[in-house]
């Protein structure tokens, strides 16, 4: 019988064959070019979801406080501007902490869409992660898939793509389609996101399954081995066979990899770091809890921090999004942004600290993105806007009658903000810059999508004429390769 | 104004379409009463009496009054609401029911006035008359709406329809393929019915060139496929032509035709009836039983045509509407083995009978149309069309929808927007990578077909139908080919054409002529798909024995490289394959209702297996290459092992001992044959023998000693109860510390549960117990213990049960796992430990789970103690059995079909 140490060993070996399957080796590029000789190692997205108001945090415009009667087109901020730590950025008040980091990173202010997408933030977000628009008549992978098929496993027993906070097991209708345009679209399973639906929750099937011990593991996998080792020589000829029982070792390796290791971050960190990472607000005092997600996000940026020091190439942290809840806010949207950020605030900054004090921030991109922008809209609620309302309103018809319609609830689909740190790309500055009356769209600078996503790409050694091939025909990681990083943006 | 569009018409003139639409409704009255009187005034005349006359003229009277107002409607009717030019036959239907209408009237004037002899016979055969007019006009009118030949085409025998086809090209009415009249163009083309659908393709087949030749047999062969196959064997000089490559085994056969049929492994008893079966054509023969099994067929196919259509359970995604879902439809269509021009068509064009009839889907706030064709904006259109380019035509147009095909020449832009603007209610506009030309392109279809009308209908409808005739025209280049060529892949691993979606000029078929033969041959035989699978299923090149050396491939890079076919491919089974296979093999029969393509939720499991959460887009395959998710699922997912731990297969064994060295060897033959259809060989069997008998001495910490305590002096930490729990220490408990008293008023019931124990793991041979004490002063009239097993689909998972006593507490069936009696009452006034076997209450396989406990009872006071688990003998076993199986399953034997 072989010991467990053989098992290992043989996964090891295993592993190094896995990155570029046999099967598919003549699909891929003909090498993964690295366009870049500065490209980032790693990438972290924390995606931010439901439409962050950019007014509000990271393009605040002069702060109105709210007044009843007052138009719709005099208020402009809720909150004051603070000074960052870069020279002449300002942000809006409650994200004093990512402040003293924004020395290390870049806010694009003028992230200009040319498509209404109204109040339909699942077609925004499946633009913003996939560049294309749905349906694109191709299963269109992900940005996560991009990067993880594209550069390929840092580390042989860590998944080039992970992605934490969501649990999609469902029929619901949202999430299933959110499993779609964080997936691996046509590239199929093999490029799937490693799914980490809660860090505070462990991985199941990282450890032995209920009542199994790894002994019994190593006993019924060794078990598995002598009985493939004796079936039929034709299928331990077969190519796609072995190919299997090969990944089948790889995941057994996978179990007792840094992956497994990342999860003990109570027993390795000093208990005030991992506080660090936890919101500023406790669950009692917030006003609903429907939207306060605990350290479930935050302890997901402390496990991607972990991924990547030891060695994950793509990881995606989010907060779970639920159709009005979080940054998706309508009524009351001025005191939940309030509260929304005493809970990202913290471990957002944390995470750039800390990859800045182990030397990782360099060689590691993390970029904050939404799908959409906000304004104003005439009423708290949802979805009642025609298409491209908003983009045209001056507010100057609408009046502001209660607490309750003060802040920005409107859908905002031609600008909107994103925010990179670390990497090769242009630190302490703000790119772009937008109306100082509604409609806010960008005035100077407008960077679209497909140019946004190619700079991101570029960051990482990948050129954006990138393609692979589906249905006999290859498929760009920028619509039709026509991505141009954009220049402003590149250190 | 013959071509009246309903849409733009005013008041006056929609009344009109209204009143007309209401003839054929109309003409069903005087059709049925004035045959009555007919045959009523004809029994009168036969037996010379006149008794059956005044019942004959009440049908008469209201009769000739409906046939007024009929022809009123009629007339109507062919004013307002028919497009297409007005043919004879519409002539004739009209003047005939005017002149019926008239004819009536005077037949009841004869009628009322007849009292002499001569006139009651002269009414007589006045109204006989009329009752002869109306099986004339009715036929004109029956030929209006399903098209000419109707009853014929239903009176010939499927492989007589080219006799008819060619009977009616020598009649008097000339419907040659190629030189038609207006007037049969239009019965022909003109109306979405099934009979005037398989007439044209009657009459269309005729004209087809002759079929390919078949080669010479030069070698074994079952069937014309077999043929065609070696003669590419000595054309290309390969040793094969002389030395053909062997079979495969009948096991192996068996396994793979089941699979491919019916979409599981067979059972342990389904495979040895095939083995005892002594007839030289047995694999045959169960091929055909295989192909009988109607709806197992159709559940397999349905996922296949899921993918490939789009279809989807929601109306809406991502604020997009969908194309809906077919589920319903594409499972019936192949249980009824639905001819397939006909399925495509139907898709196509939904005013055939047999369609699904589109849906009105609310999408942000927006009414659309949710059908298969969608067609309400220029992308809709494209993308409609490109899938029925893409699946139905083996044709790749997606892009040259915005752009000159980059790589295909065969595709300019052009090309590709004149075939997608017969999808659409107006020609397309030319729009080039997003930039508007304002150029509008024509619609033709994507290829040249001769014999087809050339004018494109100006209505949508009009429009969709003449798509479906086109699409599935049997002259069509394309149409048989691409589905023959489907199936060919299906069940071969690789396509004669590859890849599938993708025909084109310069990537010839592997094997032309034999495409071609086999297009031809599903054409002429009403497209019946059962056909050709038989057909492939049971050529000898199907049944050859799987060889990694002589398999084929196909590499993008070389699109071009020769494809022999002297082994199948390796095909990995689909998640529903997989997880159909591992219940079949677990529970030893096929439970229909459980298969996975019913199952809308999407798991870890089924989404690593290849099933996709959504269908928004098309796809006819699937990925199957392996990936480590989909592996650490199957390695230590708790879906695959809840799967395979479960199985009622392992509990056969429960109380198998190590030493009984012949029951054990059956179990181990059991679980091979169950999973791999086939027997272990002395070597996996000793292996395995080995692992399974070595369970029971080692010692691990899985192994469980002495009783498991669940729940004792205090609730588990994380527990989350249910009830007021009245923990007391007096009067002296069972096992030291504290227990709780539960008191309920004579008749109440009383339930106290907790969930959230930390799971347990119990076997079949295990025994569960609790420790009671009934109060002499107040004892119930029964006790009930509950087990909560963490499935919640079932019940919540509260479904095993066992009870002391009456049998009052109503949870559960009596008599069965969730509600077992065990015994009496105990003793009362003293601490009892009651034990449960653990199969008694429905713990029949090796992976099941008590999450939590719920203790009941009916009136009374009863105090509660420790309740747990105490481990049986021979468990060790069954879960030694539970990891071969595991590694069985996991194994690539079973994951691939060879």
């Amino acid at each position: 019988m072989l010991d467990r140490r053989t098992v290992l060993r043989a996964g090891v070996a295993a592993g190094a064959g896995l990155l570029v399957p046999g099967a598919l080796r003549a699909l891929e590029p003909e090498s993964p070019r690295v366009v870049n000789p500065r490209a980032a190692e790693s990438m972290i997205v924390i995606w931010l979801p439901g439409g962050m108001a950019q007014t509000d945090m990271w393009d605040p415009k002069r702060h109105t406080p709210f007044r009843k009667g007052m138009k719709g087109s005099e208020l402009l901020g809720t909150c004051p501007l603070i000074p960052t730590a870069a020279d002449g950025v300002q942000l809006g008040a409650g994200l004093e902490n990512i402040a003293s980091v924004m020395d290390k990173g870049c806010i694009v202010r003028s992230l200009a869409n040319d498509v209404m997408f109204g109040a339909i933030h699942l077609k925004a977000q499946y633009y913003m992660m996939t560049g294309y628009l749905f349906p694109a008549g191709v299963k269109a992978p992900s940005m996560g898939a991009i990067v993880g098929r594209t550069r390929g496993r840092r580390h042989e027993h860590i998944p080039a793509y992970i992605y934490i906070g969501r649990d999609i097991d469902s029929s619901d209708e949202e999430r299933i389609f959110i499993n779609e345009f964080i997936g691996p679209g046509f590239y199929g399973v093999q490029h799937a996101p490693f799914m980490i639906p809660d860090a505070t929750q462990g991985l199941a099937t990282l450890s032995a399954a209920a009542g199994v011990s790894t002994e019994r593991l190593d006993r019924r996998m060794a078990l598995f081995r002598n009985l493939n080792a004796l079936a039929d020589r034709s299928l331990r000829d077969a190519q796609k066979a072995a190919e299997y029982a090969k990944v089948m070792d790889d995941a057994r390796a996978m179990m007792d990899s840094p992956v497994k290791q990342a999860f003990d971050y109570q027993r390795d960190e000093p208990a005030d770091l991992v506080a660090q990472y936890e919101p500023e607000i406790s669950s009692g005092d917030i006003a609903d809890k429907s939207y306060y997600f605990g350290r479930r996000f935050g302890h997901g940026l402390l496990l991607a921090r972990r991924l990547v020091e030891r060695g994950a190439r793509m990881i995606q942290v989010e907060y779970q999004y639920g159709p009005f809840k979080g940054f998706d806010m309508h009524e009351n949207g001025w005191s939940r942004m309030v509260e929304m950020k005493q809970q990202i605030d913290r471990p957002i900054a944390r995470l750039i600290r800390d990859l800045d004090e182990r030397g990782l921030l360099d060689s590691t991109l993390v970029v904050l993105a939404t799908e959409f922008g906000r304004t104003l809209a005439a009423q708290p609620a949802a979805g009642i806007e025609p298409d491209g309302a908003a983009e045209t309103q001056s507010g100057e018809g609408l009046t502001i009658e209660h607490e309750g319609m003060y802040g920005f609830h409107g859908h905002f689909s031609s600008c909107s903000s994103m925010v990179c740190f670390g990497g090769p790309l242009r630190h302490g500055m703000a790119y772009g810059k937008t109306a100082d009356r509604h409609p806010m769209v960008a005035v100077e600078n407008p960077v679209k999508l497909i140019d946004m996503h190619a700079t991101l790409y570029h960051a990482m050694g990948i050129a954006p004429d990138t393609s692979y091939i589906t249905e006999g025909r290859p498929f760009y990681v920028t619509k039709d390769g026509h991505g141009k990083p954009v220049k402003a943006l590149l250190a | 104004m013959p071509a009246a569009s309903a849409a733009e018409a005013g008041l006056p003139e929609r009344l009109g379409v209204l009143l007309g639409r209401l003839h054929q409704a109309v003409a069903h009255f005087p059709v049925a009463l004035l045959l009555v009187a007919g045959v009523l005034e004809l029994l009168g005349a036969v037996f010379a009496s006149d008794r059956t006359r005044s019942a004959a003229r009440v049908c008469l009277v209201f009769g000739a009054a409906a046939a007024v107002a009929a022809a009123v409607f009629g007339w109507l009717n062919a004013d307002f609401d028919r497009s297409g030019p007005d043919s004879v036959v519409l002539s004739l239907h009209r003047w005939g029911g005017v002149a019926l209408a008239v004819v009536a009237i005077v037949a009841v004037g004869l009628s009322l006035i007849a009292r002499t002899r001569w006139l009651v016979g002269l009414s007589r055969l006045t109204t006989i008359g009329v009752a002869a007019m109306v099986v004339a006009v009715g036929h004109w009118g029956g030929t209006l709406v399903h098209g000419e030949g109707y009853l014929l085409a239903a009176l010939a025998p499927p492989e007589r329809k080219e006799t008819v086809a060619a009977a009616m090209e020598s009649s008097a009415s000339p419907v040659a393929a190629t030189a038609m009249s207006p007037e049969v163009e239009a019965i022909l083309f003109g109306s979405s019915d099934e009979g005037v659908f398989r007439l044209r393709r009657a009459i269309r087949l005729a004209s087809l060139p002759p079929e390919p030749r078949v080669p010479p047999s030069n070698g074994p062969s079952n069937n014309e496929i077999d043929r065609f196959i070696e003669a590419a064997w000595s054309a290309a000089k390969l040793p094969q032509a002389s030395q053909p490559p062997v079979l495969c085994d009948d096991a192996t056969f068996a396994r793979r035709v089941y699979l491919d049929v019916i979409g599981v492994v067979p059972t342990i008893d389904e495979l040895a009836r095939f083995h005892a079966d002594t007839h030289p054509d047995k694999r045959a023969r169960l091929v055909d039983e295989l192909l009988a099994r109607d709806a197992d067929y159709a559940d397999h196919w349905t996922p296949f045509w899921e993918d490939a259509l789009g279809s989807s359970y929601v109306n809406l995604q991502g604020g997009v509407p969908t194309r809906g879902n077919y589920r319903k439809w594409i499972n019936e269509s192949f249980r009824t083995n639905k001819a397939f021009d006909l399925f495509a068509a139907e898709l196509i064009d939904t005013r055939l009978p047999g369609a699904k009839k589109p849906e009105i889907g609310d999408a942000n706030g927006r009414k659309s149309k949710i059908a298969y064709i969608r067609n309400e904006t220029h992308t809709d259109t494209l993308q409609s069309a490109a899938a029925v380019a893409q699946v139905f035509l083996g044709t790749s147009v997606k892009c040259a929808s915005c752009h000159s095909h980059f790589e295909n020449e065969e595709w300019p832009q052009r090309r590709a927007l004149a075939y997608s603007s017969l999808f659409a209610a107006h020609d397309l506009e030319l729009v080039v990578c997003e930039k508007h030309t304002g150029e509008v392109v024509p619609a033709a279809f994507c290829f040249e077909i001769p014999g087809v009308p050339r004018e494109v209908p100006s209505d949508e409808d009009g429009r969709l139908r003449r798509a479906a005739q086109l699409v599935t025209d049997p002259h069509n280049p394309r149409f048989a080919r691409a589905i023959v060529n489907r199936l060919w892949k299906r069940y071969m691993g690789l396509g004669l054409v590859e890849p599938a979606d993708d025909f084109r000029a310069d990537v010839p078929p592997s094997h032309p002529e034999l495409l071609d033969w086999l297009a031809r041959d599903l054409a002429t035989h009403d497209f019946n798909l059962k056909r050709t699978i038989r057909l492939i299923l049971t050529s000898r090149t199907y049944q050859l024995r799987y060889d990694p050396a002589l398999e084929d491939h196909f590499d993008v890079a070389n699109k071009s490289a020769p494809r022999y076919f002297r082994s199948p491919s390796l095909r990995r089974m689909t998640a529903e394959q997989v997880v159909d296979s591992i219940r079949v093999a677990a529970d030893q029969k096929l439970e229909p209702r459980a298969r996975l393509f019913h199952v809308n939720e999407s798991t870890a499991l089924s989404r690593v297996l290849g099933k996709p959460a959504s269908r928004n887009e098309i796809s006819t395959a699937r990925a199957d290459d392996a990936a480590v998710v989909q592996s650490l699922e199957l390695l230590n997912g708790e879906e695959f092992g809840a799967l395979v731990y479960s199985a009622a297969i392992l509990s056969d064994a429960a109380h198998v001992s190590s030493e009984d060295a012949g029951r054990l060897s059956n179990q181990i033959t059991r679980l091979y044959t169950a999973v791999l259809s086939r027997p272990p060989s002395t070597a996996e069997l000793e292996a395995a023998r080995e692992y399974v008998s070595s369970a029971a001495g080692r010692s691990s910490p899985d192994s469980r000693t002495g009783p498991e305590v669940l729940i004792e002096d205090d609730l588990p930490e994380y527990a989350r109860a249910v009830g007021s729990w009245n923990w007391t220490d007096a009067p002296a408990p069972a096992s030291g510390g504290r227990w709780r008293a539960q008191r309920a008023e004579l008749g109440n019931r009383i339930q106290h549960y907790v969930l959230d124990l930390s799971p347990a793991r119990v076997m079949p041979g295990d025994t569960l117990f609790v420790w009671v004490r009934i109060d002499p002063a107040d004892p119930p009239r029964q006790i009930m213990v509950q087990w909560n097993d963490g499935v919640t689909i079932n019940d919540g998972g509260w479904s095993h049960r066992a009870y002391w006593g009456e049998d009052l507490i109503p949870f559960g069936k009596t008599d069965s796992p969730s509600r077992r009696r065990v015994g009496d009452l105990p003793a009362w006034g003293e601490w009892v430990r009651l034990d449960v076997p653990a199969a008694v209450v429905g713990f029949t396989g090796a992976g099941g789970r008590i999450v939590g406990m719920s203790f009941d009872q009916h009136g009374g006071t009863v105090h509660w103690d420790a309740a747990g688990i105490v481990a049986g003998m021979g468990s060790a076993e069954t879960e030694a059995l539970g990891d071969l199986m595991w590694a069985l399953l996991a194994s690539p034997e079973f994951q691939y079909v060879r």
